[in-house]
């Protein structure tokens, strides 16, 4: 809080983003670090969009925007996901497996994953991250609008 | 006994029965996740438009006129946030549209944006499915089914609209007392004032509404304007730096910081500005004049009370921001020949774009330095010859009318006044008394 009581601090608007990488445990290929790797060996094409968003989040998995072949349903994939921005650095590795698989006409993919094994307090703490945030930012919009 | 989210959910989905709605997203599949998430919500596939992109948005709107408008704020080359004045255009009744932001573009200046421009949630990416079904929920909730307090501000408004503004402010005040925060009843109550022309009620108002929420937008605005009106520069200044600290991205709000901060001589904050100006996403070229010419004021101030290498810091960087602007250099080089630093003047005629080197502009403030440094009989010669090129700039006018006077030549100074007179009229004065323009500047 500021000194004067404001409700909310303007600093502390910062956009919440994710680095996410993946790998495929069904096909042996991974996406990391914007490069996509084959078993051992790391592609060097760099005219790709191999970008990862995460579009949803839910209790036991997440909605993920992949760049196209990463995966398919019922492929099982390892995800590592950090928070940037956050107040706390937040790491969460899980496994999933996918549960919905849908082509986009961009190229990419939409996939929906379901985790078979992660941490669940992590994930419990990071949605409260995103939901907190949310709160936050939804008291400052309304505050200033007055209604 | 439904439940209160059930109640929610009936009344959203009686609104959106048999309408439109539109997804602006550029990414497919966040477009595709929103439609899912609609379709759960009750909206059917077939009621749903998608658009890439700001102008397929907008064609759409024009085309459907669809009554609930999800948009992401980063549409490409204009913000999705413009798009809630296009759907306005095409639903009179604001009670009967929702406009919801669904954006990763969390900073500071988008969230006030959208509560400047009245949207009506906004959700953050990315979302939990609850999350996106409660806020679409409650902004139709309160949209669709106000609250006591709203209904009668709407009521009150419908009055001014009117121009009814005693029958307003009854029902301002009747608001007034149905919330614990009633900041926007003060506001209108506020705006009712001023119809009637009661500055200091609408002041009361405004001041009245701030106590009750210290960052409410239209109270801050509406004391800031009230302010200027009455001519408190300085208390308005105090205001628009609140109003500023919270909406940073209005080109607009930052303009009129920067000529107050002028006006009340608050040059360090001046200073301040410029890093906020360069932290901001988009920068129109009234914003961009501002700054500058706020930066060059400042410098001006700082060369006059002695400050010089902090001058020279502010002048560099309204030139960098201010790049290839000829009247820009012009002010600074100026200023920096007024207090004789020739060397430094030199350095910024070198910032002339290249391709504007032959034009007056560049050429007046080239004679300018080597006049510092000629006697008057060189400075006459290099002033004959600008003119003889047909290039007329009244600088250049000004300081070959001194030099012909030093030199003794008086009846061609004589001619030169009564020629830059005719070119210049509003300016006949300062070639008729024939003292040196730069010079004058440091007294």
């Amino acid at each position: 809080m500021s000194s004067d009581g404001d409700l909310i601090n303007p600093a502390d608007f910062r956009s919440l983003a994710f680095e996410v990488s993946l790998h495929n445990d069904t096909t042996n290929t991974a996406l990391q670090e914007g490069k996509r790797v084959y078993g051992k060996k790391r592609s060097d094409r760099s005219d790709e969009d191999l970008s990862i968003r995460v579009l949803e989040l839910a209790p036991t998995g997440m909605v993920l925007e992949v760049p196209q072949s990463s995966c398919s349903r019922g492929h099982r994939i390892q995800i590592k996901l950090s928070t940037l921005n956050a107040p706390e650095r937040i790491e969460i590795e899980a496994l999933a497996q996918v549960e919905q698989w849908e082509r986009m006409e961009n190229g990419k993919e939409r996939i929906e994953v379901r985790f078979l094994r992660h941490d669940s307090k992590l994930w419990s703490d990071l949605l409260a991250v995103f939901s907190a945030r949310q709160q936050e930012i939804l008291d400052f919009f309304h505050a200033v609008k007055g209604d | 006994m439904a439940t209160p989210a059930e109640r929610a959910a009936k009344t959203f989905q009686s609104f959106i029965e048999g309408k439109k709605v539109l997804i602006a997203d550029p990414g497919a599949a966040a477009r595709a996740g929103l439609a899912k998430a609609l379709n759960e919500l009750g909206v059917k596939m077939h009621q749903i438009q998608l658009a890439k992109s700001y102008d397929e948005a907008s064609r759409l709107i024009h085309e459907h006129k669809p009554h609930l408008v999800l948009a992401e704020f980063e549409l490409g080359k204009s913000s999705g946030l413009n798009l809630l004045q296009e759907q306005r255009s095409q639903h009179a009744d604001a009670v009967k549209s929702l406009f919801v932001l669904v954006t990763s573009n969390t900073s500071q200046s988008a969230v006030a944006q959208a509560a400047e421009e009245d949207v009506d949630t906004f959700v953050l990416k990315p979302y939990t499915l609850e999350v996106l079904r409660s806020a679409i929920l409650s902004a139709a909730v309160a949209k669709l089914q106000p609250s006591e307090y709203s209904r009668a501000i709407e009521e009150g408004k419908r009055l001014l609209f009117d121009g009814k503004p005693k029958e307003a402010m009854e029902l301002f005040e009747k608001a007034r007392k149905l919330d614990s925060k009633p900041a926007l009843a003060f506001f209108y109550h506020g705006q009712a004032q001023l119809m009637q022309k009661s500055l200091d009620g609408a002041e009361g108002d405004y001041q009245q509404g701030l106590n009750h929420n210290k960052i409410h937008y239209k109270c801050m605005v509406g004391l800031y304007e009230l302010l200027m009106e009455k001519r408190s520069f300085v208390e308005a200044y105090d205001v628009v730096k609140r109003i500023s600290r919270y909406f940073p991205a209005n080109p607009k709000r930052m303009t009129q910081v920067l000529r107050l901060a002028v006006m009340t001589k608050s040059y360090e904050d001046v200073e301040r500005y410029y890093q906020v100006f360069t932290g901001l996403d988009r920068r129109d070229e009234e914003l961009i004049k501002y700054i500058c010419a706020a930066l060059v004021v400042c410098g001006k101030h700082y060369l006059q009370t002695g400050f010089q290498s902090r001058a020279l810091s502010l002048f560099e960087k309204a030139a960098t921001t201010g790049i290839g602007r000829a009247n820009l250099l012009r002010e600074v080089i100026g200023a920096l020949l007024a207090y004789e630093l020739k060397k430094e003047a030199g350095e910024f005629l070198a910032k002339f774009p290249p391709e504007i080197r032959g034009g007056a502009d560049y050429l007046a403030m080239e004679y300018a330095i080597i006049d510092a440094d000629a006697d008057a009989a060189h400075a006459v010669d290099r002033g004959r010859k600008i003119l003889a090129k047909d290039i007329h700039d009244p600088l250049v006018y000004q300081i070959l009318i001194h030099r012909s006077r030093q030199a003794g030549v008086d009846e061609n100074a004589d001619q030169l006044a009564a020629e830059a007179g005719r070119r210049w009229p509003d300016q006949a004065a300062s070639f008729s008394s024939g003292s040196h323009p730069l010079q004058k500047a440091r007294k």
